[in-house]
């Protein structure tokens, strides 16, 4: 393996194991407190905000794998009808525009979470603070913004692999 | 008006060059608020935006019905319901096509995605169906059709959007799904039937099951009808919110799996790993559909067309049935979430203004997109069935979900004549 698939490799297992972790623990928590609210009529304390917490680490750790598997919707019927060239300067054109609106994102969210550190928000039971997870919102925009920079140089091989789809997801 | 009819043109526009839908409707939104409302305030509400969806409590009902739905579908639930329902109808001419419909349904209601309800059932009945001499046509477009009913029979992600997008009750639009669920079942049926008159030889009969054989079989799916009496039962009958729903049928589903033997830990984490990212992709969209609604809202847009359809004076019932009408064309070529999104902006506010129901708006929006996933040449059913027969031209493909579109598009017609049968059930919630 190069450096260049190490690294990846290393995101797709740094990443997939937090997302695949923290939704498996949403999953838990909701059983647990949903039980023991109807039941023993005792909830899990704060079970609502971390699960919000762990909502943001399941949707933006995904966020890069999903630029570098390039699963982003995106309208491809033209896709047959255009040459080679012409494809490979929309394509770069079109990740240059991704990685600029994620970098821009990104920045956003550094922003906000300062912003959140100076007020000192917690959450609102275990006063947990905020502005961490707001900080992982924006390196996972950052990080993906990479994904899509480096697909500048290196366009993405859709390997056609078989997609599964037993998890074809949204429809 | 102008502004907003520029964004929309631009958004169309930015997606035929392929950028992909979040990332144009994000950026249109920006761009547009931007130059409305002065740049530091955009930028605030974005962030907020951002922000918003990512911490919030009612969304985890998302990659909860996404790993539900991934969970089932390898937890081999799908060969009993087809065992169950082949005993009952397998004997008769067609039955097989039957059963398969029966199946689907069953199946739509432990999984919210049609696309994974067509794909378990390919590789369940689409099997029996060759082995017994079926016509490629009709055996695939029955599977295509009937994984259409995935995301009608609730619980359905394509309702969970709708109802985030729109902030319409989720669990009002789950009970509202079922009747018109169990009505395009019916009319799949009726096709069937149709079909088998004309060409008897398409579907063959197969051997009978005797009382037997069909007690055993319904025992079978006991899994099945447990999820769907503690998930959807507990939903409607107010026990659960969705979410909480979500959750405990996703637990469910895992302990089914589990305790089948059908989950090693590392296809546990490649299903955890597909349904987040699923989950990922469509917050992207979420929330650049919320910044760019910010923007359509601030233009004068939606006023103005409310305006204009109050001064055309057309029947409001007219109105509607042309929107299904562009629904039903478009759905042909478009993806069908793409097309769902990027109008719901304009015409749900439009809908309500005319004093229609939310929930029964929502049922005749999965409806059209039931029908745009087996209307060629563009739809994720087809598509997913010809990945998976390699050996079934997709000509055939074509050919079985296009027939098959004429009894969604009667089930779309009826519930758009009578909306009782979509308001019906959820009228008993409170």
């Amino acid at each position: 393996m190069n450096t260049a698939a190490r690294i990846k490799h290393l995101m797709d297992v740094v990443c997939g194991a937090l997302a695949a972790l923290s939704l498996l623990a949403i999953m838990l928590l909701t059983l647990v407190d949903v039980l023991g609210r109807k039941l023993l009529d005792q909830s899990v304390p704060g079970s609502l905000e971390l699960t919000e917490i762990l909502m943001v680490v399941v949707i933006f750790a995904a966020l890069p794998l999903v630029s570098t598997q390039g699963e982003h919707v995106a309208f491809d019927s033209l896709d047959a009808l255009m040459p080679a060239w012409l494809r490979r300067v929309q394509q770069v054109l079109v990740d240059l525009l991704c990685t600029s609106a994620l970098a821009g994102l990104a920045w956003l969210m550094w922003d906000k979470a300062g912003q959140m550190a100076g007020y000192g928000d917690t959450t609102a039971q275990l006063k947990l603070p905020l502005s961490p997870f707001v900080q992982i919102m924006a390196l996972a925009c950052g990080l993906a913004a990479v994904v899509h920079a480096l697909h500048m140089l290196w366009p993405l091989v859709v390997v056609d692999e078989e997609p599964d789809p037993e998890s074809a997801g949204l429809t | 008006m102008s502004a907003a009819l520029l964004g929309f043109a631009a958004v169309f526009l930015l997606a035929l060059v392929r950028v992909p839908l979040a990332f144009g409707m994000g950026l249109v939104g920006v761009v547009g608020l931007g130059l409305l409302r002065g740049w530091g305030p955009t930028f605030a509400a974005a962030a907020q935006v951002v922000y918003d969806s990512g911490f919030a409590y009612t969304l985890s009902v998302v990659p909860l019905f996404i790993l539900m739905g991934n969970l089932v579908a390898r937890a081999g639930l799908a060969h009993e319901l087809f065992r169950a329902a082949y005993a009952f109808v397998g004997h008769k001419k067609g039955g097989l096509a039957h059963a398969t419909i029966l199946a689907c349904a069953g199946f739509g209601a432990i999984c919210g995605s049609s696309i994974a309800t067509a794909a378990t059932m390919t590789r369940v009945a689409y099997p029996s169906m060759k082995k017994l001499g079926y016509a490629d046509d009709l055996s695939t477009g029955v599977i295509a059709a009937g994984g259409t009913l995935g995301i009608m029979i609730p619980p359905s992600t394509i309702m969970v959007i709708y109802g985030i997008v729109t902030e319409t009750h989720i669990g009002k639009l789950f009970a509202a799904g079922v009747v018109p669920g169990l009505l395009c079942a019916l009319l799949l049926m009726a096709m069937v039937a149709w079909v088998i008159h004309r060409r008897p030889d398409a579907g063959p009969a197969g051997e009978r099951v005797d009382a037997a054989g069909r007690w055993a079989a319904v025992r079978g799916i006991w899994g099945v009808a447990a999820l769907v009496v503690v998930v959807l039962g507990g939903i409607y009958g107010g026990w659960f919110t969705a979410t909480e729903g979500a959750g405990i049928g996703a637990s469910g589903a895992f302990a089914f799996a589990w305790a089948r033997g059908k989950l090693s830990l590392p296809l546990l984490r490649q299903v955890l790993v597909e349904s987040a990212r699923t989950t990922a992709m469509l917050f992207t969209i979420l929330i650049a559909a919320s910044i760019f609604s910010n923007f359509i809202n601030f233009t004068s847009m939606p006023a103005d067309l409310k305006d204009g359809i109050t001064h055309l004076g057309l029947p409001p019932l007219l109105v509607v049935a042309a929107m299904m009408g562009v629904y039903v064309v478009l759905g042909t070529i478009m993806e069908e979430l793409t097309m769902v999104l990027l109008t719901i902006p304009v015409f749900f506010p439009v809908v309500t203004q005319l004093g229609f129901d939310p929930v029964w708006f929502g049922v005749l929006i999965v409806l059209v997109v039931q029908v745009g996933l087996i209307s060629p040449p563009v739809g994720m059913n087809m598509f997913v069935m010809n990945a998976l027969l390699k050996d079934v031209p997709m000509s055939s493909i074509f050919k079985g979900s296009a027939l098959f579109c004429i009894p969604l598009v009667a089930g779309l017609v009826l519930v758009l004549a009578f909306p009782q049968l979509a308001l019906w059930l959820p009228g008993f919630m409170k």
